[in-house]
């Protein structure tokens, strides 16, 4: 069974709650639609409801089981806003919240907050950074998590890790040039993501050019203070470097290269690039030249489930975002 | 409100968003200040909560100066 099949039947087996915020979009509208005749999430679509439900209409897909949320009724507004503000984490004044209610995005943001739903996903039609934003406004970020970050699952045909095909990687997407306390977060928001969908443990490697003081300057060093970072924060995790790829992911490289116990040296099954130019890069090298595939990326850090789609993304990717986001709630809960 | 009392009283909310004593003046730049977006996200609310000007964090993104977000914020201020 295919790790996405696995997911599937975690999914369906407890059924997360999602809000949406993109209900005029003609895919959108039809992702909500399957994932609700699958039984694979509770959906509830934020927005403008005859809009919505023409939508759903012109794209030939029903609206039975899915929840609609109006912007025009003032009353749900209203208490809404009443409840969002007495949250603790509430950073605006009543005028503000009440700007903020009646914005698609940020009402679904603010019903995960309140924890009347699991999940807020969306992107389809507004950029990567405005969800982002708007997560770290009002859902915030994890305990110990200095920075969002992304991460996905690489599905390598032929490729023997001590996962099989599977092979996690972060961050590729959004930190440019993470500093030690990111690139930490990053490793440690990995770790948790990889567990929640693979429900195997990571042994996270943070990659350099150098492997244990092979190589020197600022760069690795960098590296090296992340690592610091990362095992003060969650002395629970396995994370360690700075490796090169190589002793890693390689036993026979590592027994060669890292003299010392590690955890993680030649069985990595998450690497960590240290910035975004290796992680965009890498991750195009390993799809072009490994014909691998990629889950995700999928944001990460927040202190909820936050999911971001690509622009031109299809039904079925959509599905498997929404899915993989699933599990990942589901797995918050169990912590 | 006149922009140099403006200006210290976003000046103000700065040094809190950003947990510095570092003298502002209209030439600071964000990087010098920093450009956390969680901090940035404070001062926005702070600006919004105090003012009633909404500028977004995106915005200031572009901005390179201390005194670009003093100016858009007087522009909100006076519609």
């Amino acid at each position: 069974m295919s790790l996405m099949d696995e997911m599937r039947e975690r999914a369906a087996a407890d059924v997360q709650r999602v809000a949406f915020f993109e209900g005029e979009n003609p895919t959108m509208i039809e992702a909500i639609a399957e994932l609700t005749v699958e039984g694979l999430a509770v959906c509830t679509v934020v927005g403008d409801v005859e809009k919505i439900r023409a939508n759903a209409e012109a794209q030939g897909v029903s609206l039975d089981g899915v929840e609609l949320v109006d912007l025009a009724d003032e009353e749900a507004n209203e208490a809404i806003a009443q409840r969002f503000e007495a949250l603790p984490s509430c950073q605006w004044k009543a005028k503000g919240v009440r700007r903020r209610v009646v914005r698609p995005m940020e009402r679904a943001l603010m019903m995960e907050a309140l924890d009347d739903v699991d999940i807020t996903f969306g992107g389809i039609d507004c950029p990567t950074g405005d969800v982002i934003l708007g997560g770290q406004s009002i859902i915030g970020l994890a305990d110990g998590i200095d920075t969002i970050s992304s991460m996905g699952i690489f599905d390598i045909p032929g490729y023997e890790g001590p996962d099989g095909q599977l092979l996690g990687f972060g961050d590729s997407a959004v930190c440019q040039n993470p500093t030690p306390e990111q690139e930490a977060s990053i490793a440690i928001a990995a770790c948790d993501t990889w567990h929640a969908l693979t429900r195997r443990e990571a042994r996270c490697a943070l990659l350099s050019f150098s492997t244990d003081g092979s190589g020197s300057g600022d760069m690795v060093l960098k590296v090296r203070q992340a690592r610091d970072i990362a095992q003060s924060r969650r002395p629970d995790l396995k994370i360690d470097g700075e490796f090169q790829l190589d002793a890693a992911l390689r036993p026979e490289v590592a027994a060669h290269k890292v003299h010392r116990e590690s955890a993680v040296a030649g069985c990595a099954n998450v690497i960590i690039w240290p910035d975004l130019n290796v992680g965009n890069v890498g991750v195009k090298l390993v799809q072009m030249f490994g014909h691998a595939d990629a889950y995700g990326p999928m944001l990460q850090g927040f202190r909820k489930i936050v999911c971001d789609c690509s622009r031109s993304a299809p039904v079925s990717e959509i599905v498997g975002n929404v899915v993989m986001s699933c599990v990942r709630a589901q797995a918050l809960k169990e912590a | 409100m006149e922009n140099e009392e403006l200006f210290n009283t976003i000046a103000g909310l700065a040094k809190e968003a950003y947990k510095t004593d570092i003298t502002i003046t209209p030439e600071t730049t964000f990087t010098e200040l920093g450009k956390e977006s969680m901090k940035m996200i404070a001062l926005t609310s702070m600006i919004e909560n105090e003012l009633d000007a909404e500028v977004t964090v995106s915005e200031i993104m572009n901005m390179q100066t201390f005194g670009e977000l003093v100016d858009r914020v007087a522009e909100e201020v006076e519609e």
